[in-house]
């Protein structure tokens, strides 16, 4: 989670202060960004899954107010991804043609950090009850 | 070094595709089981090194099972050189082969998970084998070909969008 969302601030802040980064120099980290971001979210689900399966049959209902929270999360976890596919294509496209595009960098990275900042803000409220 | 550069991008096209495949699958399954009260008690009958072995070799397979119906695909990610109803198509019949090996994988994690819980015989494994290579594969092979028929649109869709994003951005003035 600190990889997906401490990098998704670093391209968006480097996007952001775009006449003091060179836009290659920005598209080349997003570049490496994207190959952290699909490893993280494989073992976000990975270890997730196994978080619910240490429940055992102590699982709370899905009816109860914590099984809410978790729909809520899983949810906001698929468009996240379902999100970031276009990101992804677009860079390695950028990256193909040479041609950054500093405003679209920022508004699909600013948009990635409020995602994770929101999916993590779950985490937090479903670990406390 | 261009040509090197090229394959690294198309890699990570396979590779974000394969995960985002894998990923959303999963946590789609865990969602629909969780609402339908399914899911404690699937995971509590599975070990964790055992779920975690299932979900690695999900992700492996599907990433292969990416690259096989990407392969000559594209040039520049995300501008397809391959017609959109032929790459439907392989993705589809892919989808039914990773299903099958996917359903490989399983039976021999969970020979292997209940070998050493001790409570597997030679028999059981004999006639659970049999099961999986008949019948098994046969199922397997269809979930798998709906899954990436499904998953095949789905990625369209996203190349779509990606396109109309781009295109949008660059006809600003």
């Amino acid at each position: 989670m600190a990889a997906i969302l401490g990098g998704a601030l670093l391209v968006w802040w480097l996007g952001a202060r775009r006449n003091r980064a060179s836009a290659a120099v920005v598209l080349d980290v997003a570049e490496r960004y994207e190959w952290i971001f699909w490893g993280a979210i494989g073992l976000q689900v990975m270890t997730g899954v196994g978080n619910l399966g240490a429940f055992g049959q102590a699982l709370p209902p899905s009816a109860s107010g914590w099984g809410t929270k978790l729909i809520v999360k899983l949810v906001a976890v698929l468009a996240l991804a379902l999100l970031s596919v276009p990101r992804t294509l677009a860079v390695v496209a950028m990256v193909g043609t040479k041609q950054p595009r500093a405003g679209l960098l920022s508004a699909f990275y600013g948009g990635t950090t409020v995602m994770v900042v929101a999916i993590a803000g779950l985490a937090v409220w479903l670990a406390h009850g | 070094m261009a040509e090197r550069a090229i394959g690294d991008r198309n890699l990570l096209v396979v590779f974000t595709l394969g995960t985002f495949h894998a990923a959303v699958l999963i946590v789609a399954l865990v969602l629909v089981l969780y609402a339908a009260g399914g899911l404690a008690s699937l995971l509590s009958g599975l070990s964790t090194i055992a779920g975690l072995a299932l979900f690695i070799a999900l992700w492996a397979t599907t990433v292969w099972s990416t690259n096989r119906t990407l392969r000559g695909a594209f040039t520049v990610a995300p501008r397809t050189s391959v017609p959109p109803d032929t790459l439907i198509a392989r993705a589809a019949w892919r989808g039914g082969v990773n299903g099958i090996m996917f359903l490989a994988c399983v039976g021999l994690i969970l020979a292997i998970s209940s070998a050493f819980n001790g409570d597997l015989a030679f028999g059981v494994i004999g006639a659970g084998f049999l099961v999986f290579a008949t019948v098994g594969s046969a199922v397997a092979f269809v979930i798998g070909f709906v899954v990436g028929l499904l998953f095949a649109c789905v990625d369209l869709a996203l190349v779509s969008a990606t396109r109309a994003i781009l295109n949008n951005e660059k006809s600003r003035p």
